[in-house]
């Protein structure tokens, strides 16, 4: 059974993250540990991330660096950033309630995205060296993840929230 | 030690500055993706054993094997608190942290406790005592490198020292290819071979263990015995308790270290680490002390017990080999130095800089501030290092005691104590380093750990309770911990294999789903 969360009907669309997997699908990764809980519903949200594509390069001993990329994504609701894989996207058109609100601005995002990049470089590659960044794309994108309600026989329930683009999953 | 010997290390520093040339200039990782998951290409138990091996430092090598070769058995105390330190570590705080980290959006470690502590002076004391006591750490590692540098070259000790020295700036200013999954993975190889076959030729050696102890016993028997060489720690229970405590828990104040609970993906990952982590310190921590006391046998006349582990490769490896393992063991103790060193760097600018002097900094000035702060603590502890070198055993035993005692009821109680509040913990931090550092220069009754841990403790949940009317700990943190803590209906498997990055995009869809 696949619903959605807001009970308004109002539509818009959105730059989502291309989500490679179906609500089955979704299911089916997480059935081995749910144990004798079982799906009952499942429900689709987007999560606004601000994107950023970097190119960079760092001066080493032996010279410049080849050309580098970084892809970060940043969470618009809680400032959070991180690296992220490349992706597709698309145009969708879904219901509003199901879209979570940002809040944080595309600015500060960026400004989040540029600060991770640095830091990231200069601790993985341990070296004390700014990185010399170029900004290739960076927007805002939606991206998909699917809302598993899991109910036992003694009507104990939780919810599993699944990455519909690589299957990670959490619970809520 | 004879030319081969330097010609093989040579040798090895082209084959890994060949690889680290590749892999920045033509192939491996071209994203940082790549970098930052090396893991995801070359597996976890290489991960793990990457990890280990990198950890593995200038202290293991010479100060393990000095506190060997000086006191005997009793030394293994400190090797079995390091051998379960890493689950511990993982236990205790571990996941939650990695969830609590993540909900409070914390990059490093000292600002997770400014978070969990609200207070500007949380992070001032926290960030001011790691950066002072670190340096200590990573003065032992210049004192390592330089010994190693001057066996191996036969350079006079100071010029060896400045040449160690110079290397482990450089490397930290502007190297960076080094550190990239491959050649962390053959360092991690050619130590792993070469610390067996150091083990493996000194045990032929000596005859076997129990050929070894019989003959340490006719030496001196008490080196045999649970009190230490002479007796000298005889019915002292708490110096005991304090030799195990000191890595069992007390890497749990080392900044580095709780960084890297904030980077593990998942409580699976965590478990298994765990696993990996305690098979390999079952050899490896163990090893280098167990050189040590057969080195007694060996090197009856050692002039400086420091150099156990180094001249015991001297004398029973093929130089050529000899030259590898010291170059992989030269390499240990810079991956550590720099490791340090830009902890200290990150702490200093993004923490106290940053934060404090001027907020509005950019990564070009950050990076400036780490760098003279770096350079700082490479000419003061080249100095100290060469007009008054203290004991590497000593130096490590010393700052570990104070950053455990100053930190580990923080950090424990950030995750398991709601009540415990931001003047419970900066009395706690202040107090237990104070009480460590005093107990280690006035020689007093109890060992620095233990009289730091009992401070700290005592004050954290003295001053917390005492003050949470006038300084409680906000809702939102109460709400953060609750959902790291967090178990209800959910099966354990279920628990155990969920990400954490997701926690903060779970949280916010919680919220939007009670709404």
């Amino acid at each position: 059974m696949v619903d959605t969360i807001s009970t308004t009907a109002k539509k818009m669309v959105i730059n989502s993250i291309k989500g490679s997997l179906s609500s089955n699908e979704a299911v089916s990764i997480v059935q081995p540990f749910i144990e004798n809980y079982i799906p009952k519903s499942q429900k689709i949200v987007f999560y606004p991330y601000y994107w950023v594509f970097f190119h960079y390069t760092v001066n080493t001993i032996i010279g410049k660096s080849r050309i580098m990329e970084a892809s970060c994504f940043v969470d618009m609701i809680n400032n959070i950033a991180s690296t992220t894989d490349r992706f597709e996207k698309e145009n969708i058109e879904v219901v509003s309630g199901n879209i979570l609100t940002a809040s944080i601005s595309e600015e500060e995002a960026f400004k989040s995205a540029r600060t991770y990049l640095t830091h990231a470089s200069i601790l993985k590659r341990k070296a004390l060296m700014v990185p010399k960044v170029q900004v290739i794309e960076r927007e805002l994108v939606y991206k998909p993840f699917w809302i598993i309600k899991c109910t036992n026989r003694t009507r104990e329930n939780f919810n599993i929230m699944v990455d519909a683009v690589t299957g990670k999953y959490q619970t809520l | 030690m004879g030319s081969t010997v330097l010609i093989f290390l040579v040798f090895y520093y082209v084959v890994v500055v060949t690889i680290g040339f590749w892999a920045v200039k033509k192939g491996g990782a071209k994203d940082l993706e790549g970098y930052l998951l090396g893991g995801r290409q070359v597996g976890p138990l290489v991960t793990a054993m990457t990890l280990q091996s990198t950890s593995m430092s200038g202290y293991m090598f010479l100060g393990g094997g000095s506190a060997g070769f000086t006191t005997g058995y009793w030394s293994i105390f400190y090797a079995s608190g390091d051998i379960g330190g890493g689950v511990v570590n993982l236990s205790v705080i571990g996941r939650r942290m990695r969830k609590l980290s993540k909900l409070l959006g914390s990059l490093t470690s000292i600002e997770y406790l400014e978070h969990r502590y609200p207070h500007p002076a949380t992070r001032m004391i926290a960030g001011g005592l790691s950066v002072f006591f670190l340096f200590f750490y990573v003065l032992a590692q210049f004192i390592a490198g330089g010994k190693g540098m001057a066996l191996v070259t036969g350079l006079p000790y100071w010029a060896a020292l400045a040449f160690a020295v110079g290397i482990i700036m450089i490397y930290t200013f502007l190297g960076g290819y080094f550190a990239v999954a491959y050649t962390d993975f053959f360092q991690s190889l050619v130590m792993l071979v070469g610390m067996v076959w150091i083990f493996a030729a000194t045990l032929n050696a000596v005859g076997g263990f129990t050929a070894a102890n019989i003959a340490i016993g006719q030496i001196d028997p008490t080196y045999l015995s649970i009190w230490g060489k002479g007796l000298a720690h005889k019915g002292a229970w708490p110096d005991i308790l304090g030799a195990v405590l000191i890595f069992s828990v007390g890497y749990m104040g080392w900044p580095h270290v709780v960084t890297r609970h904030m980077a593990m993906k998942s409580p699976k990952t965590a478990r298994m680490a765990g696993v990996y982590s305690t098979i390999w310190n079952l050899f490896f921590v163990t090893a280098p002390y167990m050189l040590g006391i057969f080195a007694i046998i060996l090197l009856p006349n050692l002039a400086d017990p420091e150099m156990a582990i180094f001249t015991l490769a001297g004398e029973l490896l093929p130089s050529a080999v000899t030259g590898i393992v010291m170059a992989a063991i030269m390499a240990a103790i810079m991956s550590t130095a720099d490791s340090i060193l830009l902890q200290v760097g990150t702490i200093a600018s993004r923490d106290l800089y940053q934060r404090f002097i001027h907020p509005k900094a950019n990564d070009k000035e950050m990076v400036l501030v780490s760098r003279i702060l770096i350079l700082a603590i490479g000419v003061i502890g080249f100095i100290v290092a060469v007009v008054a070198p203290p004991g590497i055993f000593a130096i490590v035993i010393f700052t570990t005691s104070v950053l455990g005692s100053a930190f580990l009821p923080a950090y424990v109680c950030a995750v398991w104590w709601k009540k415990a509040n931001t003047p419970g913990a900066i009395a706690s931090m202040v107090g237990g380093a104070l009480v460590a550092y005093l107990s280690e220069i006035t020689g007093f009754i109890l060992p620095p750990m233990v009289a730091g841990l009992v401070a700290s403790w005592i004050l954290m949940i003295f001053v917390s309770l005492a003050t949470q009317k006038s300084s409680p700990v906000p809702e939102y943190i109460h709400k953060a911990m609750d959902l790291t803590a967090e178990v209800g209906p959910i099966p354990k498997g279920m628990l155990t294999s969920a990400e954490f990055d997701l926690s903060p995009e779970a949280m916010a869809v919680k919220r939007k789903l009670d709404k």
